[in-house]
Formats: C-alpha cells, structure tokens, sequence
C-alpha cells in the first residue's frame, strides 16, 4: 500500500496552483480584523498573571479584573482582623486610648473604663466626636460606686493582667476632654459592643475562607478534569462545590476535559451533574471542542447527556 | 516578528506562550488556502467567511491544548472540515458532503485573472481560472474536498482518510477520480 498521496497528474495540480495564485479574491477584511483581534485579546489574557491564577467567577466581564476582587477583599479581612484584635492587645495607656490622651492629662486610672460614645462602632473607626456628653447625674453616682479604688493618675506602658484594652476611636479622640467614668451598665454595653465586633469579624472572615476554599476546590476540579485524574475527580464531586465553576475563560471543567481528550474524566462530569452545553466565554461548548479533537468518544458521551 | 523558517508548530508554541505576533505569522501563512479550502467546497463567499473566522477563532482558542503529535495544517483542516460539517448540520442539510450543492459560477468558483499580469496573459488566466471553477463545479463533494485538502492543505492520503472518516483506499480513490476528471474536464472545456 503507498503511503504517498497519488499525484501522478501534476498538470492538474500545476494549472490549479496557477489559477489560485491568479485569483484576487480574498477573505473579508472583516474577518482578518476579527481574527486578528481576537487572538491578540487570548494572547494578552495568557500573558497576564491574572491568567495565572485561575480565579472562577462566573461573569465573563469580570474576567480581566478577576483578581481585584481578591487582593482588596484580602486586604479588607486583614484590617478588619487588626481593627478588631490588635486593640485588646495594646496597653490602655496607648496614645491611641481616646481617653488616656486629652491634652497631655492623665487617665483617671490604669483601669479607666471607656465612654459608650468612645467606642467604635464600625470596623473604619470613624472620628470620635469633639467631646464626650456630660455625665448625667446617674452616671456620676453609678461612676462614685464603680470607680477603681486606686485610681493611678500615671499613664501605664504596660496593661495589666485582665486589663481591658482601649479600641481606637480615632486621632481626633486624642484632644477629647476626659472621659468621665462610666457606670457599671455603660461598662456592660461598651464591653459588648466590643465583644460583639469580635464574632461578627470571625463570621465575615470565615465566610471569605469558604470562599476561597470554593476557589481553590472549583480550580482543582477543573486541574483534575484537565489531568484526567478521576479519583480525585469524584472525591472533589462529592463536595458541595460548583460543578460548572468557570476559568479565566469561561471554560468549565467538562470543558477542559473535553479538550484534553479526557473521556473518563467527561463522563464522571456528567455523572456529577456538569451541564453538557455550558459554552465558554468563546461561545465555544464541549460537543463543538469534541468535534475538533474528532473524540467520538467524548461526542457520543455529551450527546447522550443532552448536547447540542 | 519574524518567521521565515520557523514550523508552523513553532508558531503555535510560541503563540500559546502570549505571542501573538506568531498567530499572525501563521495566519498570514494559511489564510489564503483556509479560505480557499473552504470557499471552494461551500459555494458561497458569506458563508466561507463566516467559517473562516471560526476556524481560525477555535485555532486562538485551543493553542493552548494544541500538541504537535501531528502536522499543524493537518489540525487546521480538520477544524475547518468539522466546522464544515457543523454548518451543514446547522443548516438542516445532509451531515454528508454529496448535499451540498456547489454554486458553479458564484464568485468564489470564479478564478479570475489577475488584472495586472498583462492583457494576454490575463486573458489566458481568466480562461484557465474559468475552466478550473467549472471543472471543480462538476466534481462530486467528497471528491472536491479531497483534492482541495490535497492540493490546499499539502496532506498525504493518510490524513485525508482520517479527517474525513473515511478507509485510506476510499480516500485515495476519490483524490484518483477528482484529478482524473478534473483532467477530462480541462480538456472538454479547452
């Protein structure tokens, strides 16, 4: 059997080579631009590092910028963590305590409890005001019962054993007049206040662990789909994660198995519930990248499945 | 960029890489005969140009993935005959290429000369050109597409069976009876 193509009659083959070359049709300028334009984009996604990253979100709008959303979102849970924490660790006599710093005056005392208005009541420590309210007469008569026994007129450098730590209420705090000392019950509802900011900055944070965690699962769905390794395919399946999380591209899992000729790796997708017709942000689905690859397989396996 | 010398595979590894000056290296080196390819077996400019752009998108697309286990053209062609296929499926035509109906006389079947070779010799050109279009018009489909992979795409047989799904024996006899009355044609025409 030859293996060489019959070309016996190169006069054929000669006089077409001379027509086409003769020919002056061409493609449309429009598709060249189109062309063009769109492997320059690809090229200039594959070489940004955010390309890199494989981040998963789903609009492919969001797909150039795709890592901002992390970075500052990090940023975000890292002060807010320092906001919240780091205040219980300073010495009450801080130059930051609002009420240690009024124009040089000591601190009734190491242990001077915080004004309810000193307290900040949002993660961004907006300006505390000017000057703390009078003491109503109830609060002086609480504050006599209440207050510390010795009280120390000097500023401490370091905070005593139990001693609550003073939250920072901002620099403008620091010209307040003094804080007059609280009853036991503002006490009470300045301590929760702070204590409450605490669950609430551990909920949000978690919440940003989840999600990276789903990135993180959804990018080792789509590794293990485009390696073809199956165990850890179905391991991963089990968790409860985005079975059609997206790339940079817009590409599914399946969709990356699909061009990786990865046919076990397809089926145990499908048996997952990914969807069959999930196009990337290409406009290109699976049954059309099978197609390409000519993997009957994987074509066979997505028609049965529903695609189209 | 330079890429005189450089393999077509080169190209696409450099272009996988975020080159996109070797994309256009390589578009540069097969538009002609992609589009050719693809008007010649179509029959209409419109619908070739459509095609064109998405075989060359699905290139861009999957440079990535793209492995050199074989020849660059012989993945190229095969896009573009699937996508090929796809389109007449889309168009609620026969999957098989005996449907189609090719538009002799249509401008992409119309050869013609290249107005600034001369007066004469673009006189003989438009005839030959003219003769040739006929002469593909009359072929049977599979018949065309393989000589136009042949002749477009510089594949052997072997590629030409595998991409069209068809034996090597099949595949050979129809590039024998394309040229054979590709041939005959020719000479009626003169």
């Amino acid at each position: 059997m030859s293996e060489q193509p019959p070309r016996e009659d190169s006069e054929v083959d000669a006089l077409y080579r001379r027509a086409s070359a003769a020919d002056p049709n061409r493609p449309s300028e429009a598709v060249r631009r189109a062309v063009l334009g769109h492997a320059a984009k690809l090229a200039a996604e594959r070489r940004s590092p955010a390309a890199a990253a494989n981040l998963d979100f789903k609009r492919p709008a969001a797909n150039e910028a795709r890592w901002r959303p992390a970075t500052y979102g990090g940023l975000a849970a890292a002060v807010l963590a320092g906001l919240i924490i780091v205040p219980h660790y300073l010495p009450s006599s801080s130059p930051r305590g609002p009420a240690a710093t009024t124009s040089g005056a000591p601190a009734p005392g190491a242990r001077a409890p915080v004004a309810p208005t000193e307290i900040a009541p949002a993660p961004t420590a907006p300006p505390a005001p000017a000057a703390p309210p009078a003491p109503t007469a109830r609060q002086l008569a609480a504050g006599a019962a209440d207050a510390p026994k010795s009280p120390l007129p000097e500023r401490s450098s370091t905070r005593a054993l139990g001693e609550e730590p003073q939250p920072f209420s901002g620099y403008a705090a620091q010209n307040a007049a003094p804080a007059p000392a609280p009853a036991r019950g503002e006490l009470d509802s300045a301590s929760s206040a702070r204590l409450g900011a605490v669950p609430r900055a551990q909920a949000r944070m978690s919440a940003l662990a989840g999600r990276a965690a789903s990135i993180d699962s959804a990018t080792a769905l789509r590794q293990a789909a485009e390696s073809g390794d199956v165990t850890r395919l179905k391991t991963l399946l089990l968790e409860q994660i985005d079975v059609d999380a997206r790339d940079s591209a817009g590409r599914t899992a399946l969709m990356l198995a699909v061009l990786h000729g990865q046919s076990q790796a397809v089926d145990a997708l499908l048996a997952g519930g990914a969807d069959p017709n999930a196009a990337d942000s290409s406009g290109n689905t699976p049954l059309r990248a099978a197609t390409d690859g000519n993997e009957s397989a994987i074509i066979e396996a997505l028609r049965r499945a529903g695609a189209h | 960029m330079e890429d005189a010398g450089e393999t077509d595979e080169a190209l696409m590894a450099r272009y996988a890489r975020g080159e996109v000056g070797a994309f256009e290296a390589l578009y540069r080196r097969h538009e002609m005969r992609t589009w050719r390819y693809l008007t010649r077996n179509i029959g209409n400019r419109a619908t070739a140009d459509e095609l064109m752009q998405d075989v060359w998108f699905a290139v861009a697309r999957q440079a990535p993935t793209y492995r050199a286990t074989a020849r660059f053209t012989t993945w190229l062609f095969t896009i573009a005959h699937n996508r090929m296929i796809d389109w007449m499926r889309t168009n609620r035509t026969q999957a098989s290429l005996e449907s189609l109906g090719y538009e002799a006389g249509s401008v992409i079947v119309q050869l013609t000369a290249e107005p600034s070779a001369g007066p004469l010799a673009a006189v003989q050109a438009e005839e030959e050109s003219s003769a040739l279009a006929a002469a593909l018009g009359e072929l049977p489909p599979e018949q065309r597409e393989a000589f136009l992979m042949q002749v477009e795409g510089d594949l052997g047989v072997e590629e030409i069976a595998a991409i069209t799904g068809v034996s090597f024996e099949t595949a050979k006899s129809r590039l024998r009876y394309a040229r054979a009355k590709l041939k005959q044609s020719l000479r009626e025409l003169a």
